[in-house]
């Protein structure tokens, strides 16, 4: 993947990491989309008798049916519309900066970097059975960049990605202090 | 009484579909554009690519017998009792 279209990435840098969410944090939202496509057919078949004699007349039934269309080309667009927003949220981890780019609509995109070498503390956390379960968590690092804290939200093993953050970061640190 | 033709349905029905058709393309291009092509990602836009497909041929399969020269009643005066029409 190609990600210099986010970033200007300097001669020397290496993508080291690039990190999204879990994958099961974008469970629950096709789980509502595969309800909210359910939901007009459990409808019509609970009210097929007395929706029938409507549907007979073709007025109302191509009515329904357009609908219908556009009812179902909604739910992929929003469908849609949220895996892009997944897909473009994420932090990439060079072995000069770690950079944090935020999705959070489809016209609002923050991006925010910080030097390795003033990451000062970094913490991980898994809280909660599925996150125990899939091993996904949030990592939190202070920093004494102009952005105090970033956050990787939801991101796959947390404490390993922590360890080598702070690998990163330790090598970074002895080329700054020794150019 | 005003009637319409209720191929003024299918009107609306396009108005909608262009509005959708741009949303969907603001999506793709974001994907495009930011060079952040994966497998996921094109599996992502194969199945939207589909779904829409499978959704627009569905609407022509359903509506394929339907005669759009009829008209539908969208204002009647006597809707609402003969006071309107005595009125002046």
């Amino acid at each position: 993947m190609n990600v210099a279209k986010l970033f200007n990435q300097k001669g020397y840098e290496k993508v080291e990491y690039i990190i999204r969410r879990h994958w099961v944090t974008f469970v629950p939202i096709i789980m509502f989309l595969v309800v909210l496509a359910i939901l007009p057919l459990g409808v019509y078949f609970l009210l097929l008798n007395s929706l029938n004699k409507y549907l007979q007349n073709q007025i109302y039934y191509a009515a329904g049916v357009l609908l219908a269309g556009i009812y179902y080309l909604s739910i992929i667009l929003f469908f849609y519309a949220y895996f892009t927003e997944f897909h473009l949220d994420l932090w990439i981890v060079t072995n000069d900066r770690l950079l944090d780019i935020q999705q959070k609509t489809l016209f609002a995109r923050t991006v925010s970097e910080v030097d390795l070498y003033q990451i000062q503390d970094v913490t991980s956390e898994v809280h909660g059975i599925v996150p125990s379960i899939f091993n996904y968590g949030n990592i939190i690092l202070q920093t004494a960049g102009a952005v105090p804290k970033f956050t990787f939200r939801n991101v796959a093993d947390p404490h390993k990605l922590r360890q080598e953050i702070l690998a990163l970061a330790s090598e970074d640190k002895k080329f700054h202090e020794h150019p | 009484m005003i009637t319409v033709p209720i191929s003024f349905f299918l009107i609306i029905y396009f108005i909608i579909l262009a509005v959708l058709a741009i949303f969907f393309a603001v999506n793709f291009f974001h994907i495009v554009f930011t060079g952040t092509n994966t497998f996921s990602s094109f599996i992502a836009t194969l199945f939207v690519v589909a779904s829409v497909a499978l959704i627009l041929f569905g609407t022509w399969y359903f509506l394929r017998g339907i005669d759009w020269s009829q008209t539908i009643t969208v204002w009647d005066s006597s809707w609402f009792g003969q006071s309107t029409d005595n009125v002046f």
